[in-house]
């Protein structure tokens, strides 16, 4: 095998070292005294392993070009053993008994420790399974090691995944990495096939011995011809399903290689390891392979040298020989890569983020705040919602972030002068009615984002969107009281734009007012909206001229908790109410209440004004007005927000839908 | 079994499923259910039938599923006869057995759903169509002599719920490996549904790529990318464009899929090893470590839509098996 290593500094692969550079050239050519190329050499005399070899013995090229060997070592270096061992089942038989789990793990457990009895204290050891699934039931750990835990067996087998996943692994520089893998050689699963196992073991720094279990193999086709053919079972009747049947050698004697096979063993042999099938009456073992292994290892050399006159990034091919004397075996590997492009930089959440990319970083990053003013600041935002449409979903693995991030990005949208942006911004909302359903059902989720996106809508007094929202919303939830709520508060608005809210309205406005007012009442049967219910359906009565029917509403509420914006426009209400009823002492109290919930709201403070006025209270009026004239205009009035509803909620319910999208 | 039974409806579902987990001899079960199960049923008088019916029923969907793994269906072939017998094991009586509960009551209770959709979960893992759909050999060598005693457990299934859009994505799916025309024809059906439209147009695009009609299966696997969010059939979608580019030496394409699909669905191996496999082929190792290095470090057997592509809506057995339980609690 060889290995890279920078002379200065301790560091597991040229990545890292990377790091420490100017940026690459490249073409760039291996600089003398920074990088030191290590391969291990095994020198066989027919069986016998040659030993006591000196850097002069060896001709070494790189790439074509001779190198000057500066050290042959024969040390004792720490190895890092990937043992592999295949748990998979018969694929060709019709059904199977109950196997004992205790005693697979056992089979396993006593192998294997086998195999760690031979390691030293220096040496690591992971463990390896295939199955249907690739399963490290070890992590790379000292010996010895921890009991075995659950192992899955018996499943389809993912050979080629499992092998792969041996051997891509990074080495560190002081270490060896070894890889034996036991297997039948069936995969069944496998994401990718031989020709891609080939190609990374070739290129692999892992020292590679695939062991082929020819007695499993002949275990499973009795077993299957059993099963068949003498009691007539037809098909794998409790697994059939077998996306592949990828064979490394046939399923009987003389387990001859097939094509599969033939590819992975050239590269097992490529890579400087072992491919080991019976021979005569010997069947190669996971210890036993192991064994001659890592003694070939302690009585191999270990060359060192500074590569010179060579394209540093990409592929070497290396080549040893022992030329005096030719009747030798060598075995090494036959080169080694080196990555020479520095890894890109994690890109850093803007502060101003301005594009989509830079909205979607900061989002993603938790900066929700930010991302949210940005977007009331972008000049175009249909330009963002056509590139967020186009580029697709950002978070494949969050959907909910998506659907979020879909609001945000249409919040500017629908409150736009522009009728194009405001249904581009429609569009897209609508868009993601579709994509936010779950496969089986409507979920909490949706049931939010339907919410959020209602009291978005109810803010831009647009009833025919609200409404046609509501509806959408009410087809998935259809008992939901804050859903029926916002379609009541629809036709509200949609009776106020439509100019229905004077007392002397006309027929068919009477008739939209009587809508609202009945929805308004059904409400009032559902705890989760009654109390607003009852607020907005006596200022209905109100504006109808049905006065008393209103006080009786907003008295009701007295008993029951609301928010603070709802109890000032209670109080407010009643206040209004009262001097219509030509009560204005009680008005007065009323609108005192009010200002006592929100002191810096203007409704309830003229209204107060006025009515110190009208009972001759001049003074009273004249402080109350210089009061007013104080306020600066960005004080919060609940009342400039009746007519959107619940649209004072949006920000609550939108921290909502970030957080279940985090 | 009167125990188990009265355990289960009490809420003790995990200690009972254990329990469930040693039994060896099914068909036992499967008769004492049948034997003592009625009575109690009643037992408790009318108001809490119901409740019972679905506690049994429930309770016949776990053992079907403790067993599945190990017995289905034993198909036999007759010395010299071109037909084959067919012969049921526990688990898909014991579904049926509860089916023929939940069928007893007109129009369907709305639990009722839950329970077909937990028992089509059932079946999908178990692999085999014929329960759900019948004989897969009709018209071929080994066709089934029994008609008798197919089940077809879907029609019961579509006669109840049809309107229910992935009961017809299962028609296809039952019928994918075998009579590929039918299941064209299924998914086709639900192909712009709003629930299982981007489900059906990536199994459409893979039955495409098993026929190695490459151009056909990729506008399928787009398509399901505008239908749905569903993380698992993104994945499914990316892995299989990515395999297809793979397979037609667009490397940097099919490496843009995976990345995608692995960005989907993060523990989904399949995706993670083709990923890893390409990169350090193309000479990018420290990419390739770090995504196999991730994968080994994830949770044992992290639930991969390929390795479970044949098995479905299995996925959702939690998510079907607690609402079930749920309802039983209330």
């Amino acid at each position: 095998m060889a290995r890279v290593i920078a002379r200065f500094g301790l560091v597991a692969s040229l990545t890292l070292l990377q790091g420490q550079r100017p940026p690459a050239n490249p073409q760039q050519t291996f600089r003398a005294g920074t990088d030191v190329v290590m391969v291990d050499v095994s020198v066989k005399s027919g069986d016998r392993v040659v030993t006591g070899l000196g850097p002069e013995d060896f001709v070494l090229t790189d790439n074509g070009v001779r190198q000057r060997i500066e050290s042959v070592e024969s040390t004792a270096v720490p190895i890092d053993l990937t043992l592999v061992i295949d748990l998979s089942g018969n694929p060709d038989r019709p059904w199977t008994r109950r196997i004992d789990h205790s005693k697979v793990v056992a089979d396993v457990q006593r192998e294997v420790q086998e195999v760690t009895s031979i390691l030293r204290p220096t040496d690591r050891i992971r463990l390896l399974a295939i199955d249907q699934y690739v399963q490290q039931i070890w992590p790379l750990q000292q010996v010895p090691a921890t009991p075995i835990p659950r192992v899955e067996f018996d499943g389809l087998a993912s050979v080629f995944d499992t092998l792969a996943a041996a051997l891509i692994r990074p080495v560190e520089p002081a270490r060896r990495h070894v890889v034996i893998a036991r297997t039948k050689g069936v995969d069944t699963i496998s994401a990718i096939d031989a020709r891609a196992l080939r190609g990374i073991a070739e290129r692999s720094d892992a020292l590679f011995h695939l062991v082929i279990m020819e007695n499993a193999l002949g275990a499973d086709a009795a077993l299957s011809g059993f099963q068949s053919n003498l009691i007539g079972l037809v098909e794998a009747t409790n697994r059939s399903w077998l996306p592949h049947q990828r064979r490394l050698v046939s399923s009987g004697p003389p387990y001859q290689l097939l094509s599969d096979g033939i590819a992975v063993r050239s590269a097992v042999e490529t890579a400087g390891g072992g491919w080991h099938q019976a021979r005569a009456f010997s069947v190669p073992s996971l210890t036993g392979t192991f064994r001659e292994t890592f003694e070939s290892f302690r009585q191999g050399h270990m060359l060192r040298y500074t590569p010179q006159g060579v394209t540093r990034s990409g592929w070497h091919t290396i080549a040893v020989t022992v030329p005096r004397s030719r009747g030798y075996t060598v075995r090494a590997r036959r080169g080694y890569g080196i990555e020479d492009s520095a890894p890109a930089p994690a890109p850093t959440v803007p502060a101003v983020p301005k594009t989509l990319a830079d909205l979607t970083l900061a989002y993603e990053a938790g900066a929700f705040q930010s991302v949210a003013t940005a977007l009331r600041q972008i000049a175009d935002p249909q330009r963002l919602m056509r590139d967020f449409e186009e580029e697709g979903n950002p978070w494949p693995a969050a959907p909910r972030r998506e659907a979020g991030f879909a609001i945000e990005l249409a919040e500017p949208g629908v409150f736009s002068p522009r009728a194009e942006t405001r249904d581009q911004a429609l569009r897209l909302l609508n868009r993601f009615t579709r994509l936010i359903r779950q496969p089986l059902g409507p979920d909490v989720f949706e049931r939010q984002w339907y919410y959020t996106v209602l009291t978005l809508l109810q803010g831009t007094i647009n009833p025919p969107a609200l409404e046609a929202f509501a509806d959408l919303a009410l087809a998935r939830f259809p008992d939901e009281p804050r859903f029926l709520l916002a379609r009541a508060i629809a036709a509200d608005q949609r009776s106020t734009t439509a100019g229905a809210s004077r007392v002397a309205a006309t027929g068919s406005s009477q008739t939209a007012l009587e809508t609202v007012r009945r929805q308004y009442e059904a409400l009032i049967g559902m705890p989760a909206v009654a109390a607003e219910a009852r607020v907005r359906l006596a200022w209905l009565l109100h504006r109808i001229g049905r006065h008393d029917d209103a006080l009786a509403r907003l008295d009701e509420v007295d008993v029951e908790p609301l928010d603070g914006s709802l109890r000032y426009l209670q109080h407010l209400f009643s206040g209004h109410v009262m001097n219509a009823l030509g009560r204005p002492d009680d008005a007065t109290v009323a609108y005192r209440a009010a200002r006592a919930i929100a002191p810096d709201a203007q409704s309830a403070q003229v209204a107060l004004m006025n009515g110190l006025l009208a009972r001759g209270d001049r003074a009273g009026a004249e402080t109350v007005a210089e009061v007013i004239q104080r306020q600066r205009s960005t004080d919060f009035d609940p009342w400039w927000m009746y007519w959107q509803g619940q649209y004072r909620l949006y920000g609550q319910a939108m921290a909502r839908i970030r957080e279940m999208g985090r | 079994m009167v125990d188990l039974l009265d355990r289960y409806g009490s809420g003790q579902f995990e200690p009972v499923v254990a329990e469930l987990a040693r039994v060896t001899d099914f068909d036992d079960l499967l008769q004492q259910l049948k034997r003592e199960a009625p009575a109690w049923l009643d037992a408790n008088g009318p108001a809490d039938r119901d409740r019972r019916e679905l506690v049994a029923a429930t309770f016949a969907l776990e053992a079907a599923r403790a067993d599945e793994l190990y017995e289905w269906v034993w198909i036999q072939s007759q010395p010299g006869v071109a037909v084959t017998v067919m012969y049921w094991k526990p688990p898909p009586l014991l579904i049926e057995w509860g089916c023929q509960l939940m069928r007893a009551h007109e129009p369907p209770r709305p639990i009722e759903r839950w329970w077909q959709l937990a028992a089509l979960a059932v079946a999908q893992r178990s692999e085999d169509s014929r329960f759900l759909v019948g004989d897969i050999r009709i018209g071929r060598a080994g066709e089934i002599i029994n008609v008798q005693d197919e089940i077809k457990h879907l029609d019961h299934v579509m006669k109840r719920f049809p309107a229910e859009s992935r009961f017809v994505l299962a028609q296809g799916i039952a019928r994918d490996r075998y009579w590929e025309d039918d299941a064209l024809t299924a998914y086709a059906a639900v192909a712009n549904d709003v629930d299982v439209g981007g489900e059906a147009s990536m199994r459409l695009g893979a039955l495409h790529v098993k026929h190695e009609r490459f151009g056909e299966a990729i506008l399928q696997f787009d398509r399901a990318e505008t239908l749905t969010r569903d993380p698992y059939v993104i994945y499914l979608a990316r892995y299989f464009k990515g395999r297809v580019l793979e397979e037609n030496s667009r490397s940097d394409e099919a490496l843009d899929e995976y990345r995608g699909a692995a960005a989907a669905w993060p523990t989904g191996q399949a995706a993670t090893v083709s990923l890893a496999a390409l990169l350090f082929r193309n000479g990018r190792r420290a990419e390739a470590h770090e995504q196999i290095g991730r994968m080994l470090a994830a949770a044992p057997n992290a639930f991969d839509p390929w390795r479970e592509y044949v098995h479905a809506d299995n996925r959702f057995w939690p998510q079907l098996i607690g609402r079930l339980r749920a309802e039983i609690r209330r």
